[in-house]
């Protein structure tokens, strides 16, 4: 699977958050007290001011730390009500004809059909999902004050704070229930989606003999869902197909002679959850010294780089933590590596791959073992436990080439000359185990629910202090940003071609070139400080904005790959850290309203 | 009095709806098909929607699933389709093929009616997304994503001939002529997926290539519909589009021969190939000139022999006249325009440029220059209408010329009729039996066969049909030599195995003088050069 950044471990990236965290929620603080200072102090005089902040303070204080979860849990469950005279159903009823008919809207002949239904799935449930708690958190306050129903509770002994986490529970509540509506059906639809099976014709069948007698058959399903198997049998009845669209069958024969019937099993290959283990990568170039990187070959997406074939060029990657007892009967190296050709050649024949085994401590190799390269496929490349060294010599895998702290090298080589195998770090991975699909569908719902939850948050906080149309484009407006969070930083970049917003404006309706340097004089000084203004507010947005982007695992359940324990604990943090602040700017927004006094 | 006016008026109003919905029914009365079937046009709108094939009905299926998407949109489809229009090309970057095909089929069903979307897409997957896989099988799978997709645009436009026109394109020029034709061919005739009921005769790419180019070409007869061209503003060609099924049948015949297909069935399939020709030859097809021409051999003889015979009868009328005024005005040249124009070309100053072109243009002589010359009478009178008559049809015959050199039919036809002979016939079978043994290594026997096959190539380049050399002309095409230089370099290179040098009074020597660019080819030279070529196993 692609991964653009690299996972971090928990504790690091724990560490490197709490200070960003910190930094921006003081920054914050900071600001707003010094406005509200400035705001009273303006108003009423900077002492009346400095008390005022202070008393508010102190009130905060006491508020937040005197909330009743008794009154909190009643006015969720009244916002559970509300949320459901909202035509909340409506969104039941919504995602499943979405997925009753969701076929229509698939792509029938997808070489990877497990991967379409399930981002299929996991995007359409965070959409929906997403889309509902957008409209129930912005809609329900401006509500309650336009209807005059908020005087109700406020005239009850409800604190401010109890009032916004109230409301953002009982929504919560709405969300969750719907999100395991969606979870559950959504793994009904594809579990069933993905089901089928082929039949196979006793004339499709031959026996294959080598001479010595039949060794088995062979044969070719018929199609179902645009595509086919051949498949091998084995002379006591059991085989396998072929893969095609990412899966494979079990085969066996029940009966015998004339009566014997091939049975397929379900599909299998699809639907999995690999748990790897990353390795560090590096590089040698064509002349075996030590390089960065690997060539580019002109390709627009610099993910991968690549090494040149028939040179020394190598890439290496270094596993550590390698245990004997994980792995006693070997490495299950798994590979998804580009080919790029620089002449056609042999079109029949695969470019030629090679891979070494080496220890980093005493340099002990293994001999070279060749593969064919296969692309957009993931390729098994099974290191036994037994191995041999370039001269014949024996070697035991973890004896001779793994170090006692379970650190090993794996060198990829290209053998083919003048062509070229293209990766990145994540290309190659140990297979350590088979995780459990279920458990991580329901991880990648958990980062669903995050999203959820902090959009909720979001939402009920700026409903707060701005009428129902404005919290909603301020709700949206967060959405979208946290969801471009990476186009931002790339906007907002010193480095980026054709300058800041203004300078690219100009260069619009002027129609100049995006690299044509603009002619010193005042024009360029004002453009650039109006650009240095924006990308300084920008670059802090994006401090602020909740990155929705990252909180994202659908890729991970659609590529086959276990969601690290790790990431979801990040998940959890990231969103527990963005809520408690926006609900803190909630209560203190709703405090200054009038109808909260 | 003011409750019995608001009554009144109400009624007024009442009675002018009801008047109203009259010319509102005539207006959008809908079609329909009564019991029966007769079948009622409706309204005005319904009929203009129908004259205009503007409905979804008639312009294609109808499919629940796009009106859905479309509706859903709110208004917004464009932006909508703008943003994944975006998508697909992040995915294109990223190599991320299954999101990128799903996503093409969200665009197509935003604009179902947009056939650009369909040919660039179509384009997009067969060729740029399928040379992204190394595998030639997973080439050979998208190639086929490419043709379907643009197939299924046919279904929401139907009988749209440029998508007929870009299916039969693909079909016949990725399966038949990119590099992996040998194994493209063979996918393609094992695809039961993709053929259904055809049987495994009619699975040739270019055959089904031709299928799809007869349908359009039928198409457009029937309705008078034209192809888009490259840009969505112009439409092609005629001269192009109508060459395009014959073509198909020209490299199938050419193709089979290459893949081992001899004798009477390689013949059935040049006689094919000729049919169709004659028959694209004979058509009248629109040129931009805003005429139509027809590129037939027997339509251009006749322009030939027109111009002789009228240049023949003006030379009569005016004997040595031409002559006289050419000279004359050449007499008439300045001393510096008769330099200028006697000067080499290479060598004249912009300004000698310059008076040799004016000088040029004063010693053209044309036909009515030389018929004015003559004296008052009848004699002028009837050399006069000769000459207009001569021009006009030296004007004719350029244009059909042209248009002839266009599309290369005159070498196509007479390939035809040269592929038909049995020296040609021969040939290719021996060349093929060559190129096997030499696979094999078996290279006196590959040397043998060669060679018998160049002699036999020789036969039918000098052989006379009515007294004349009928095929010399297929020694100074650049097609027909360099495929013959491809196989004299592979015997070259069964010579160097054998550590033989090329024999003398090599057969085809004035092929190798013509086309031989890199002149590594002489038969003189006594050393073997190391580049030529062996034949690869397959």
């Amino acid at each position: 699977m692609v991964l653009e950044t690299e996972p971090m471990p928990f504790l690091p990236w724990l560490a490197g958050a709490a200070d960003e965290w910190w930094k921006v929620v003081l920054g914050l603080t900071v600001l707003g007290l010094l406005l509200a200072l400035l705001v009273r102090a303006v108003r009423y005089g900077p002492v009346d001011a400095v008390r005022t902040v202070g008393r508010g303070i102190w009130t905060t204080i006491v508020d937040l730390t005197r909330i009743s979860p008794r009154r909190v849990l009643a006015l969720a469950w009244l916002a559970r009500r509300e949320a459901l005279h909202r035509w909340v159903l409506m969104a039941f009823v919504l995602f499943s004809l979405l997925l009753l008919f969701g076929a229509w809207f698939l792509d029938e002949l997808s070489n990877d059909p497990s991967r379409l239904y399930l981002a299929f799935v996991l995007e359409m449930s965070r959409g929906l999902l997403l889309l509902l708690a957008l409209v129930l958190s912005v809609a329900s306050i401006p509500a309650d004050l336009a209807q005059r129903t908020i005087f109700t509770i406020v005239t009850k002994p409800v604190r401010a704070s109890e009032l916004v986490l109230g409301r953002m529970l009982g929504f919560w509540m709405v969300g969750t229930a719907m999100l395991l509506f969606f979870g559950i059906v959504g793994y009904v639809v594809v579990m069933r989606g993905l089901t089928h099976t082929h039949e196979i014709l006793p004339t499709k069948v031959e026996s294959v003999s080598d001479g010595t007698g039949t060794t088995g058959k062979t044969g070719i399903t018929e199609t179902t869902r645009r595509h086919l198997h051949n498949f091998d049998i084995d002379n006591e009845g059991r085989g396998r197909t072929t893969p095609a669209q990412g899966h494979w069958h079990e085969v066996h024969v029940e009966g015998k002679g004339d009566a014997a019937k091939y049975v397929l099993g379900p599909p299998q290959g699809w639907l999995q959850a690999r748990v790897p283990i990353w390795g560090k990568l590096r590089f040698k170039d064509r002349a075996g010294a030590d390089a960065a990187e690997g060539v580019s070959v002109g390709e627009e997406w610099a993910y991968r780089s690549y090494i040149e074939g028939g040179t020394l060029a190598t890439a290496i990657w270094r596993f550590e933590g390698l245990r004997e007892r994980d792995f006693p009967e070997g490495l299950p190296l798994e590979l998804t590596i580009r080919v790029f050709r620089t002449y056609k050649g042999d079109i029949v024949s695969a470019v030629q791959g090679g891979l070494r085994v080496r220890n980093p401590e005493t340099g002990e190799v293994s001999a070279e073992r060749s593969f064919p390269a296969r692309e957009f496929t993931t390729d098994s490349q099974f290191i036994p436990r037994k191995l041999f060294d370039p001269e014949g010599k024996p070697l035991d895998l973890f004896e001779d080439l793994i170090t006692p702290a379970g650190a090993v090298e794996i060198e990829l080589q290209c053998v083919t000359p003048s062509q070229y195998f293209g990766m990145a770090q994540p290309d190659v991975y140990v297979r350590a185990r088979d995780g459990s699909f279920t458990l991580n569908y329901v991880k990648c719902y958990l980062g669903i629910w995050f999203q959820m939850l902090m959009l909720t948050a979001v939402g009920v906080m700026f409903s707060t202090f701005l009428n129902l149309p404005v919290a909603l484009l301020a709700t949206i407006g967060t959405l979208l940003g946290g969801y471009k969070l990476d186009y931002i930083r790339e906007l907002t970049s010193p480095q980026m071609v054709g300058g800041g917003p203004v300078e690219q404006i100009v260069r619009l309706f002027t129609r100049m070139n995006q690299t044509t340097k603009f002619e010193e004089g005042t024009q360029r000084n004002v453009i650039m400080m109006i650009d240095d203004a924006l990308r300084w507010i920008f670059t802090r947005l994006t401090h602020v904005l909740p990155d929705f982007g990252a909180l994202s695992d659908s890729s991970f359940v659609a590529d086959g790959f276990d969601i690290p324990a790790a990431r979801v604990l990040e998940h959890g943090v990231s969103a527990l850290a963005f809520i408690v602040p926006v609900f803190i700017a909630g209560y203190l927004m709703f405090r200054t309203r009038e109808v909260a006094r | 009095m003011r409750g019995r006016q608001q009554f009144i008026r109400k009624i007024v109003y009442l009675a002018v709806l009801a008047g109203l919905l009259l010319p509102l029914s005539w207006l959008s009365q809908p079609a329909s098909v009564e019991a029966g079937g007769a079948r009622q046009p409706g309204g005005k709108l319904a009929q203009l929607r129908d004259d205009y094939s503007l409905s979804q009905a008639r312009l294609g299926e109808i499919d629940p699933v796009s009106e859905t998407m479309k509706l859903a949109t709110l208004g917004m489809r464009g932006p909508a389709a703008n943003l994944l229009w975006g998508k697909a090309l992040h995915y294109q970057k990223i190599k991320d093929f299954t999101s990128l095909s799903a996503t093409l089929e969200q665009i197509t069903k935003l604009q179902p009616n947009f056939i650009r979307v369909w040919i660039f897409q179509g384009w997009n997957l067969s060729y740029n997304v399928s040379v992204d896989f190394d595998d030639y099988r997973d080439r050979y799978y998208w190639v086929i994503r490419g043709i379907r997709f643009t197939q299924e645009g046919l279904e929401y436009n139907r009988d749209e001939p440029t998508l007929l026109r870009e299916v039969g394109r693909v079909i016949s020029r990725k399966m038949g002529q990119s590099d992996e034709h040998v194994q493209f061919r063979k996918l393609f005739r094992a695809d039961d997926d993709f053929h259904g009921a055809r049987s495994m005769s009619e699975r040739d790419s270019w055959r089904v290539g031709k299928e799809w180019f007869e349908r359009c070409v039928k198409v457009i007869e029937d309705t008078g519909r034209q192809p888009k061209g490259s840009m969505e503003t112009q439409e092609a060609s005629p001269l192009m589009y109508l060459s395009e099924a014959p073509l198909c049948q020209l490299y199938y015949a050419s193709t089979i021969e290459e893949e081992g297909t001899f004798g009477g069935a390689a013949r059935a399939a040049w006689a094919e190939a000729e049919q169709d020709w004659d028959v694209y030859g004979e058509r009248d097809i629109p040129v931009g000139t805003g005429t139509t021409v027809k590129l037939g051999e027997a339509n251009y003889r006749f322009y030939i022999d027109r111009v002789n015979e009228l240049l023949r009868r003006l030379a009569e009328l005016a004997p040595g006249l031409r002559e006289r005024l050419q000279a004359e005005r050449v007499a008439s040249l300045s001393p510096e325009e008769r330099a200028a124009l006697e000067a080499n070309h290479t060598q004249r100053s912009p300004a000698q440029n310059e008076l040799a072109a004016k000088a040029f243009q004063k010693l053209g002589v044309t036909h009515v220059n030389v018929a004015e010359a003559l004296e008052p009478g009848p004699k002028r009178n009837e050399a006069l209408k000769v000459a207009v008559d001569a021009t006009n049809y030296e004007v004719w015959k350029a244009e059909v010329e042209f248009h002839r050199t266009t599309v290369n039919y005159g070498y196509w036809h007479l390939r035809c009729e040269a592929e038909q002979e049995p020296e040609a016939l021969e040939a290719h079978e021996l060349i093929y039996r060559a190129i096997a043994a030499h696979r094999e290594v078996e290279l006196e026997k590959a040397a043998e066969l060669y060679l018998a096959g160049f002699q036999k190539w020789a036969e039918l380049l000098n052989k006379e049909v009515s007294g004349v050399k009928k095929y010399q002309p297929l020694v100074d095409d650049g097609i027909t030599g360099e495929q013959m230089v491809a196989d004299i370099r592979k015997y070259r290179a069964c010579l160097k195995q054998l550590d033989t040098t090329f024999p003398e009074n090599f057969p085809l020597e004035q092929i190798i003088k013509l086309h031989d660019q890199e002149a590594q080819l002489q038969p003189t030279s006594d050393r073997p050069t190391d580049e030529d070529p062996t034949p690869a196993a397959e």
